[in-house]
């Protein structure tokens, strides 16, 4: 298994991968397979950016885990 | 005379075996629009699937999933008996209740998917009637005369409908009383059950779930759990494949993108690409028909569902992993041994049996190894992994407690009588005798497992209101103790087999 953490400076939020809202949290470490994912959050769209990110995760450890970062939009803040 | 044989001629050529059904937009309705109904977590909210079953985060604390593996009869009494063992076994935590309570999935292959349909189906009327209506009925007999008698001949002229539509069709008179998949999703309760088939066009596992249904464009809820069991149980050679319908799925149903982000790891990940491979396979309706046949081709101890429901994303048992305080895997394997006399002679050995049986049974064990060998290396490395993230400077909520437990007959301590284990058939119709002792013997040893027992003490130290963490039973010299176990009554084997 591999590990991700998905950052976000917002309040903590549930994370989508590969379209499937499953029971993963930013900001803590994610345990996926290997391979090709696709990241975005739970959040409407418009508060977040980038909307979508794809990680390729190989070779990641708990402590060395691969780290993505989402930013919160100014639409989000109004 | 020969408007008979014309009448009986006709017959044959209009007998059609039942198909599965197509899934439509209007059993999979919208919220405003075309699509499945999505519950508030994103998951759809129709058909047999996981998370249409009861289940509360609470619940999720022990999860617990068996495997039930092939060899017919004996399997089936093998895998009843360890039920016996998880009923007869009181627990405290998390709530007052037996382990069966506790039980979230059965995935199952061949003779052990008859205990698992039939548990999932009637619950505990299993321990009432599942012995006499199954276990000790001579089900190869029956279907034998079934064969034999005249008026199911007509039938079995006929190229739509085969030795496989008679075994379903025995089954569901004899076994399940005709219940179709809605009355799994009408229980609304856990366990989730998994038959599994092999689907001989694309080589690979095919479970009876809504998601693999899905796949297939068909909505499984009308069709007959007997059919399901039939598939999974298709020995080859003995019994044809059966066949299903490959519809093209819904419109934008269900979400592609996990097949297609799979299809990229040829490299990164070999086995989810494959899995990728398949499903999209299904999706592009390249042959319109699937014809399936035993489970154990694929994988004869059912394991690979639950390796998948971990490692996948869309996985029942990753979604709840941050809630899973203990997570337990007990793997029931009545895989053969006998002893093999071939090399007793220099003569080449016949075809049939002796090549064929080699044929389809040396596959199913060597896999069956390695998917117990996969599952404890899972499991290992998954406690190595929550002492790592403990120590590491990122959050986690991932703190299941891991335990395999696999009851095979190995751990008969007297080498004769493991043997003498070993050896009964994997046929569906055993003498008595034989059956009351495989079901004694599934309950002793899942009861005498020093896992199983270490598990359970595990829980018992468990303080009310906190989460202790497992010892994940690393040191299996040591005599576990735990009342539980202790306190569990195996029915008695009737003196089988006598002692040599």
């Amino acid at each position: 298994m591999e590990f991700l953490v998905v950052g976000y400076d917002g309040d903590d939020c549930g994370v989508i991968i590969d379209d499937v809202p499953g029971g993963w949290i930013t900001n803590e470490v994610l345990q996926l397979s290997a391979g090709h994912h696709g990241v975005t959050l739970s959040e409407p769209a418009g508060c977040f950016k980038p909307i979508r990110i794809e990680v390729i995760l190989n070779g990641t450890t708990p402590q060395q885990p691969k780290v993505i970062q989402f930013l919160k939009t100014n639409d989000a803040e109004a | 005379m020969r408007r008979t044989v014309l009448a009986l001629l006709a017959v044959a050529v209009l007998s059609c075996a039942p198909l599965n059904s197509k899934l439509t937009a209007d059993r999979f309705p919208t919220v405003g629009g075309d699509g499945p109904v999505i519950g508030a977590t994103g998951e759809p909210r129709n058909g047999y699937r996981f998370t249409n079953l009861a289940g509360t985060n609470d619940e999720n604390k022990l999860f617990l999933c068996l495997t039930f593996s092939g060899g017919g009869t004996r399997a089936a009494a093998l895998a009843y008996g360890a039920m016996i063992a998880l009923k007869e076994t009181k627990i405290e935590w998390p709530r007052e209740e037996t382990m069966l309570d506790e039980v979230d999935c059965i995935s199952s292959v061949s003779g052990g998917s008859f205990t698992a349909a039939y548990y999932g189906l009637f619950g505990d009327q299993l321990f009432q009637d599942f012995e006499q209506k199954m276990l000790y009925r001579n089900v190869e007999g029956g279907l034998i005369l079934q064969g034999l008698a005249p008026w199911n001949w007509p039938w079995l002229w006929s190229p739509y409908y085969s030795r496989i539509d008679l075994a379903a069709q025995y089954y569901d008179d004899a076994i399940f009383e005709r219940k179709t998949f809605q009355s799994l999703i009408e229980r609304a309760r856990r366990p989730f059950i998994i038959l599994n088939a092999t689907d001989i066009g694309n080589e690979s596992r095919f479970s009876f779930t809504q998601e693999q249904f899905d796949a297939i464009g068909s909505d499984l809820s009308g069709y007959p759990v007997a059919r399901a069991v039939a598939a999974s149980s298709a020995f080859p050679f003995l019994l044809s494949p059966l066949t299903l319908a490959n519809y093209q799925p819904l419109e934008g149903f269900p979400t592609e993108t996990e097949y297609l982000e799979a299809q990229k790891d040829y490299y990164t990940n070999p086995s989810r690409y494959y899995w990728g491979e398949t499903q999209a396979g299904y999706r592009a309706h390249l042959e319109p028909y699937i014809h399936l046949l035993d489970g154990g081709l694929a994988d004869n101890i059912g394991l690979r569902p639950i390796i998948n429901a971990y490692e996948q994303t869309n996985g029942f048992i990753s979604r709840n992993l941050p809630q899973i305080d203990r997570l337990v895997i007990i793997s029931i394997n009545a895989r053969s041994k006998s002893e093999d006399s071939s090399g007793q002679g220099r003569h080449t050995p016949h075809i049939i049996p002796t090549v064929a049986a080699a044929t389809a049974e040396i596959g199913m064990d060597n896999y069956s190894f390695d998917s117990v060998h996969i599952a404890d290396e899972m499991m290992t490395q998954l406690e190595q992994n929550e002492k790592e993230l403990a120590a590491g400077r990122y959050k986690s909520s991932i703190h299941a407690a891991p335990y395999m437990v696999e009851i095979s007959f190995e751990a008969i301590a007297d080498p004769a009588r493991r043997q003498t284990f070993y050896g009964i058939g994997t046929n569906f119709g055993l003498p008595s005798e034989q059956v009351r002792a495989l079901i004694s013997e599934g309950c002793e040893l899942l009861k005498n497992d020093r896992k199983y027992r270490c598990m359970l003490e595990d829980i018992e130290q468990q303080k009310p209101g906190a989460v202790q963490r497992g010892s994940a039973c690393d040191d299996l010299t040591v005599d576990y103790h735990p009342r539980a176990a202790d306190a569990i009554v195996c029915p008695a084997g009737g003196g089988w087999p006598p002692v040599l």
